[in-house]
Order: structure tokens, then sequence, then C-alpha cells
């Protein structure tokens, strides 16, 4: 009689066939003795052939993926968002609403979600937002972006916002076309471009606040781009 | 802490790992991964009223946000200008296949992304990288039986995992 580990080691091997001459007299003696068996094989192989959907690159099997720092003071912040009572993110979400209040929140989330205790219980409670030249950690600088040459509408207004791990991009975008793919680059005093994120357009305004992994002082300024690489908007940021 | 329990922070440290681990292998860009990981956790927040914790499991709800975040950004992605050429037809179809493949793919990586390492392990390497159970059986340390033991139930897992996605869509 087939233990019920050996009936699941012959089944499985079956369905991935993978069984030698003996397992496979093993198997119908098995198929023979036990009609639920079948019933089982057949739907292990339907399994197996479900599996023909992967569309991995060849040669690439499963990556496995370890959060970054950025993205757990990402998410971090938005917990801190959380018992703020306000829902929020670095990443799109279409909202209406006065600029000034949502860049101060901002500046707010940014704080603390890694520049200090004493900074951050100020900013949450709303004791002093925090003031400064360009540069000063999480003060709001706000920038004049010019239009760029792209044919996608929007009309974009910014400003950055110095962290101790990088540099945040607050964005209100309005007259966006809904489902273009806007990119937002930070550029540094190089010229190289920085990923920080990226927007759908929407009927409504778009709040957003990106980040790139870029000290405020290697910053030169900020682009975003359609989705063909044209640049929608384009702002210099002050030497810090 | 939410009235139902949704704690933003507890819930990245528990789920946060392998929810970036469906997107990085979905989507094959780690930035954009990153950012819809973000996404997840900011939809739940927003949607926090509607869980129900009778209903399913955190990891459940999270995974099938996760699902609607990466079906979102492949269509973003793969939104392109239409053709100004007599082929547009034929090439909104290809298109059209084409994504349709891709969402496959997505579906197939969100639920071997819930199983366990061991179990997706040996399904990974024996049906998607080519290992047979002695190469892997030695690679790993692991007795010939186990691994086909293993498989048995990751493919039971990976089941049971398609068909309650396909009947909460």
């Amino acid at each position: 009689m087939t233990t019920s580990d050996r009936r699941e080691q012959l089944l499985a091997a079956a369905a991935t066939g993978a069984l030698d001459a003996d397992e496979q007299a093993e198997l119908d003696a098995l198929l023979r003795a036990d009609p639920q068996a079948r019933e089982e094989l057949e739907a292990l192989r339907r399994d197996v052939e479900g599996l023909g959907a992967w569309r991995a690159p060849d040669g690439e099997g499963w990556l496995d993926a370890e959060p970054s720092q950025r993205l757990d003071a990402r998410v971090a912040s938005l917990g801190v968002a959380a018992t703020s009572g306000r829902a929020s993110g670095g990443r799109a979400t279409a909202a209406v609403g006065r600029r000034r209040g949502r860049l101060v929140l901002a500046a707010a989330l940014l704080v603390l979600a890694g520049s200090g205790g004493t900074l951050a219980l100020q900013a949450v409670t709303g004791e002093r937002p925090v003031e400064g030249p360009p540069g000063t950690l999480g003060a709001v600088e706000t920038l004049a972006p010019v239009r760029g040459d792209s044919r996608e509408p929007a009309d974009v207004e910014a400003a950055f916002v110095a962290h101790t791990w990088g540099t945040e991009a607050v964005l209100d975008v309005r007259r966006t076309r809904p489902g273009a793919v806007y990119a937002v680059y930070v550029v540094d005093e190089a010229g190289r471009e920085v990923e920080a994120g990226g927007f759908l357009g929407s009927p409504v305004e778009v709040h957003c606040r990106v980040n790139a992994a870029v000290a405020r002082q290697d910053v030169s300024g900020l682009r975003i781009v359609d989705a063909r690489g044209a640049t929608v908007a384009l702002a210099r940021a002050p030497r810090v | 802490m939410d009235a139902r329990g949704f704690d933003v922070r507890a819930a990245y440290a528990a789920h946060g790992r392998d929810l970036l681990g469906f997107m990085v292998n979905a989507l094959r860009d780690r930035g954009l991964a990153e950012e819809c990981v973000q996404e997840t956790f900011t939809r739940a927040w927003q949607a926090r009223d509607r869980y129900d914790p009778a209903r399913a499991s955190q990891r459940t709800w999270l995974f099938a946000i996760a699902r609607n975040v990466v079906v979102d950004a492949v269509r973003a992605r793969t939104r392109r200008p239409a053709p100004a050429s007599g082929e547009q037809v034929e090439e909104s179809s290809t298109r059209d296949a084409d994504l349709s493949r891709t969402l496959d793919h997505v579906t197939l990586v969100w639920a071997l992304a819930q199983l366990s390492d061991a179990h997706r392990r040996v399904v990974v390497a024996v049906r998607l990288e080519g290992f047979g159970y002695d190469e892997l059986a030695e690679r790993d340390g692991v007795p010939v039986a186990t691994l086909r033991t293993r498989m048995f139930h990751a493919l039971r897992a990976l089941r049971a995992i398609l068909d309650e996605g396909e009947e909460s869509r």
C-alpha cells in the first residue's frame, strides 16, 4: 500500500514529468487502486500547465528583493500621515485643495520621515513650520517651472524639500490629460537625471510628492517629461 | 492604529517584502516596483474602513490591492500613441494580445509571491528554471522526496490562491 507521503511524491513527480520507469509502474498501480489519485494528477497537471504563463526574460528566474531604505522611509511617512489624520503618500494621488496647506503638511511628513524627533514633533503639532534658505532640512522651497516642448498639457507648480536622505519634489499639477504618463526627474549638478517617480494625468488636480536619492546641495533642478520623453516642465533650483 | 486594526507600519513590516517580491518579478523594474508597493499601502490606508478581517486576512487583502496596482502600472506602461498607418488594427490586436499575456504573467507571479519561500523555490527551480529534482537536491541539500512533497503542496496552494483570486475579481 502506498503511504500518503509516497502518494504525494509520485503525483508531484508525474505532474512535472520526473518519473523513472520503476516509479511509473508504481504510479500505474496507484492509479488503478485509487481513482481519486487520477483526478488529483489531472488537477496537478493543469496547475503545471498554468505555469506556462511565466514570461520572464530568458534565463531569469525568481528575483529576490529586499525593500530599500528609501521605500522604508516612504511607507513610514505614510504611517505618520495616517496618525495625523490625513491620507497622503509619496506617489501621485489626485486631490483638490489649497496648495499652501498641502505643502506645509508635506514638509511636516518629510521631517518626520528621518530628520529627528524635535523638528518632527514641532512640524506635526503645527507649532512652527520649518523655515530657512534653500537647502534647509524640511523647509518648502518654491520653484518656478517653465513650460517645455511636450504636447501634453499640464500647469505645474513645484517645490523642493531637502531631507537627510535626498530631495523631495512636491507637485501640484492642473490641466493634465487623463491617463497620460508623466515622469519626474531630479537633475543634479552634473546634469544627470535621477528618476524620482511619476504620475498619471487626471480629470482633477494632481497632488503628489516624489523623492530622489540626491542630496539637495547636489541638485540643480527638476524636469517632468511625458511618455515620449519630451519636457513638460523644467525648473531650476538655486545653488545651496 | 486604526479602529479596525490596520497599522501601516506593522502591515509593511509583515508583508512589504513579499509585496515587493511580487512587483519586482511582475514588472522587472525595481523603481516602478517600489512605487507600486507604496501605492498599495496608500490605497490600503484610504480603503481601511472597507476592510473586513472576517472576510479575508490582511495579507490577502493587501495582495488583492497590490494586484490592482500592478495591473494599472502595466496598462499605463504599455499605453502608446495610436499608430497612424493603415496597419493600425493589426498592431492594436497584437498589442492587446501582448497585454493579455503580460497580465496572465502578472497573475501567476501574484500567486507565486504568496507561497511560502520553500514552496515557491521548488516550483520556480523545477518548472521555470529547468532544474531536475536531483540537481536541486544537490544544490539546496534537501532530499528529493522532500522536494517532491513540497511540489505537491505548492501546486495545490497555488491552485487555491488562483481560485480565490478569480472569485474575488
